[in-house]
């Protein structure tokens, strides 16, 4: 009796001690994580936490130092550039290790080992849009230059010097509360993260919409909804006939579009509002010191552990400085002595879809120029958390990988058919090596050759040098297209409909010290119109450009005050040329109380999305519901549309009142702007009164109502910030809108007597939730103040600034 | 006293071998203590403060060096939503874990020992 007595709580107490070391849904393994002399506690940090160390490391070539400046921003000097490359490895994963690796998981389809089964259809997308197969085709274009082999392999042993000193109480708190370990790093994973950003930047194509609004709208108005150029634009280069080249044409000019009965609806967004950038640099004649002024900030989701991470490479061949991405090598945003660039996105079309017919339901095999071409076959196996392994089978054609087909998301009931991805991050790239050889860059001709080495996502490259130059060039990897082939779904039966090949690097649209003294891009239209090549992308910016080329067109003797004036500017644009034509509209003797206020407010804004305007919100919030309402017909066809850009939807209001879709058709009369202009006020006026009635004890300002937040990776809240109060919005130079926002602004004063930089992003250097440099950057960067940034010339420079050291040598 | 002196030296050896075992190891002090004797409930209670003890104080001082700054956060998980967080909720759970498993430790120990000393015990009673 006694004995089973005893059995029975022994078997009690194992089993408690089983749970409490075992995850249980969302609730991490309680006795592990909360243990004090292993678990989360161990993860907080002070300041004095960080302390000057001697580290041997195995790996390691010669002796080295690593500098950390008071904002926790490493000052890397190693003696060779193999040691660089292994102490950038190192020491970012020592301070983003967690983050690394999960966007590797998340650009390799791997989501769901980490959150199980609501990652799977992610898990599935990415790795049907050939992920994997364009990271790996990468790794091999690495791996041919000895150069880039070298880089990436230093790199992935220093990240793995790193993780073999960890245990469990040193893990970063993440891998604590989803209850996983750091696994090898691989040169894979930093040709995966390369594609991650291409994944970002350069997989959006509204084809399947388009395809869509030209078979229920017609061409005519397709046109007037979706122009490729309104003539109001200012492209990055206007220099029309100065395209004086042969150009590398198509041979024939097919691009048959193929229309598709029932439309995939993509599990991940393919181009993310929001996203985009800014920058420009001002020659040594505007500015006020004589030096070049390069500016850069590139606008990006706004998450944490922060996207980029700042460091300082040293060695004997390069001294350069500024904002890496954690998992890939190089400086992607900085200067050094005499150089320095940034880079906003291109926008143009690299993807195209092409419609494949398959013989049967197998997809062994599909048409093409009337014969039967075979399809190769991929098995991918998707490890799920808490299930059984999922297998998809992925079949690719000459096209490229067919993304959906009728086990993910049938685009037909009827017929046999698929649509295949072509892409230009499918194809063979060496980004690496572009920022190694950039970094090293001392003038603008170098400058040139390292981009030139740069394909995907493509990118408008700022340039400034201590000479006093500047310089952009629309670098990337772009097909030979006919005039409208991509905009559509291609018709993957001919051959014909096939790319042309591609635009010769040096025929890509650039400019070098044009007569205006600036250049800037902000991802509106790369060219004028007299350009040889079709330039479309699916969505270029009307305004963030035009504002800028005005600023910088108005001023003289610009000094980087100006310009940090600039980046954080909050005029709204849109608001100037829309607003006095929709107030001149309203019907004021239909007022309440709330729209007469709304309106005299309105009436009376200076135009600034500030943080505190109260008619900044008012705007915002009518204009979100007068969008909505004119294009009400899309949201009812129960098909996958884009609605026009907000430039265009502005033009027509303004310039055909007359248009069928300004109608609103859940109502039986047929309304005309005016109409549409009061009826969207009133119910902008009542929505104003709910927010006010949801959110008592706050204000109608600004920020408030947009409430921008930096999220964690892994959508945990208290790793989060909310309502951060900042201005501006998408489409105003202060890019900040609620999720996405300037993600590093930089600004570089091309000095002869040495460079001069400023630079802040929203977060901070430390990816660990309980360091003080999780988020210290974040104040200095809502108010649009920044930090000069310490280039140091040599490691034993100012030591009063240094937080602390680490001295290495080999093992 | 007896009590108080076993609650500090469960309290003592858990934090010991927590320097060289994974934190299950703090069932071992509570059980073998247990097996020298005392009743049931004296050691579920000398098991659970025991423990809950070790934990509670290093707890405590790591969250006071560094400022609540990561407790402060991860608190608000075991929250339904985010409101005002207070660091000392998770101090207390971190303790009650530890507790818990000092307790049904001491209590296996207890009987273990039970099983062998009954007869000591009949004769007393006598």
């Amino acid at each position: 009796m006694k004995i089973l007595r005893f059995l029975i709580v022994l078997g009690l107490n194992l089993a408690l001690i089983y749970v409490l070391n075992t995850r249980m849904g969302a609730v991490p393994p309680l006795g592990k994580f909360l243990d004090p002399f292993s678990g989360f506690w161990q993860n907080a940090e002070t300041a004095n936490s960080y302390q000057s160390t001697q580290l041997a490391l195995g790996g390691l070539k010669s002796k080295a130092n690593v500098v950390y400046d008071s904002l926790l921003i490493p000052h890397i000097f190693a003696q060779n550039d193999e040691d660089i490359y292994f102490l950038q490895g190192y020491v970012t994963a020592q301070h983003r290790l967690w983050q690394m690796e999960f966007q590797t998981y998340a650009a390799a389809g791997r989501i769901s080992e980490i959150i199980g089964e609501r990652g799977l259809d992610f898990d599935r997308e990415i790795r049907r849009r050939g992920m994997i197969f364009g990271a790996k085709r990468a790794l091999e274009a690495m791996q041919k230059d000895e150069q880039s082999q070298k880089m990436v392999e230093s790199y992935t042993k220093g990240v793995n010097a790193y993780i073999k000193t960890l245990y469990y109480q040193t893990y970063p708190v993440e891998y604590k509360l989803l209850d996983y370990s750091p696994e090898e790093w691989t040169v894979l994973k930093t040709a995966l993260l390369l594609k991650h950003m291409a994944n970002t930047l350069a997989s959006g194509s509204a084809d399947i919409e388009f395809t869509n609004a030209l078979k229920l709208f017609g061409e005519n108005y397709f046109d007037i909804l979706y122009p490729d150029m309104h003539p109001e634009q200012d492209p990055i280069v206007n220099a029309p006939q100065s395209w004086n080249f042969t150009t590398a044409s198509a041979n024939n000019n097919n691009s048959d579009v193929a229309f598709i009965e029932n439309s995939p609806s993509p599990a991940i967004q393919t181009t993310e509002e929001g996203v985009g950038s800014n920058n420009w640099a001002v020659s040594s004649a505007k500015s006020a010191s004589g030096n070049a002024i390069l500016c850069d900030d590139p606008h990006l989701e706004m998450n944490l552990p922060s996207i980029w991470y700042v460091m300082q490479l040293s060695s004997p061949t390069v001294n350069v400085f500024g904002a890496t991405l954690p998992g890939a090598t190089g400086v992607v945003v900085g200067f050094n002595d005499s150089i320095s660039w940034g880079v906003t996105n291109a926008q143009r079309d690299v993807v195209d879809w092409y419609k494949v017919e398959f013989k049967n339901a197998s997809q062994a095999e599909y048409l093409l120029d009337g014969n039967w071409q075979k399809t190769t076959k991929e098995i991918e196996e998707i490890k799920v958390r808490g299930r059984a392994n999922f297998y998809d089978t992925i079949y690719y054609t000459h096209w490229g990988p067919i993304t959906y087909d009728r086990s993910f998301q049938p685009v037909g009931k009827t017929e046999y058919a698929g649509l295949a991805m072509r892409w230009v991050a499918h194809e063979p790239s060496e980004e690496a090596l572009a920022f190694h050889k950039l970094n090293r860059g001392t003038n603008y001709n170098d400058f040139v050759s390292a981009i030139s080495y740069f394909s995907c996502p493509a990118q408008n490259f700022v340039f400034a040098s201590y000479k006093g130059d500047v310089a952009i060039w629309i670098q990337g990897r772009y097909p030979i297209k006919t005039k409208n082939q991509g905009k559509f779904v291609l018709d993957g039966t001919k051959s014909e409909n096939a790319w042309q090949g591609f635009i010769p690097q040096t025929q890509n649209v650039h400019a070098y010290n044009p007569p205006r003294g600036f250049v800037s891009s902000a991802n509106q239209h790369p060219v004028d119109s007299t350009y040889p090549y079709p330039v479309f992308a699916d969505s270029y910016e009307y305004y963030r450009n035009r504002r800028i080329n005005r600023v910088l067109d108005s001023l003289k003797n610009i000094t980087p005050k100006d310009l940090m004036g600039l980046q954080n500017d909050n005029y709204n644009l849109q608001a100037a040329e829309s607003l006095p034509y929709f107030l001149s509209l309203l019907d004021q003797n239909k007022f309440g109380k709330v729209e007469k206020d709304i309106y005299q407010s309105l009436a009376s804004w200076n135009l600034y999305n500030d943080q505190t305007a109260i008619a900044a919100s008012y705007y915002e919030i009518w204009w979100s519901i007068l969008k909505k309402n004119l294009w009400d017909e899309m949201e009812q066809r129960g098909m996958n549309l884009r609605k026009p850009e907000n430039f265009t939807s502005i033009k027509i209001l303004k310039k055909r009142p007359d248009f069928a879709y300004i109608d609103i058709i859940n109502t039986p009369q047929k309304e005309t702007v005016t109409d549409l202009l009061n009826i969207t006020f009133k119910m902008a006026a009542d929505s104003v009164k709910k927010w006010q009635d949801k959110n008592p004890d706050s204000n109608l300002q600004w920020a408030n109502v947009k409430a921008s937040s930096a999220v964690h990776l892994a959508r945990l809240k208290p790793f989060s910030v909310y309502n951060i109060q900042n201005g501006g919005n998408r489409g105003i130079v202060n890019a900040t809108s609620s999720r996405h926002s300037p993600s590093w602004r930089m600004i570089a004063e091309m000095d002869k007597k040495g460079v001069k930089a400023w630079g802040v992003y929203p977060g901070g250097q430390s990816g660990n939730p309980g360091s003080p440099y999780y988020t210290n950057l974040l104040d200095y960067w809502t108010r649009g103040k920044y930090y000069s940034l310490w280039y140091m010339r040599s490691a034993t420079e100012q030591p009063n600034k240094v937080l602390f050291q680490q001295t290495l040598q080999p093992k | 006293m007896k009590f108080l002196l076993k609650i500090l030296s469960i309290s003592f050896l858990a934090f010991g071998l927590q320097f060289i075992l994974p934190w299950w190891a703090i069932a071992i002090p509570a059980f073998v203590i247990a097996l020298f004797g005392g009743g049931a409930f004296t050691n579920f209670l000398a098991g659970f403060f025991g423990n809950g003890l070790a934990w509670f104080i290093y707890a405590a001082y790591l969250d006071y060096q560094t400022q609540s700054i990561l407790s402060k956060k991860v608190v608000l998980l075991f929250y339904d939503s985010i409101k005002t967080s207070e660091p000392l909720h998770l101090l207390i759970l971190t303790a009650s874990v530890a507790g818990l498993v000092g307790a049904m430790s001491a209590l296996s120990g207890t009987y273990l020992n039970k099983i062998f000393v009954q007869k000591q015990d009949n004769y007393y009673r006598k």
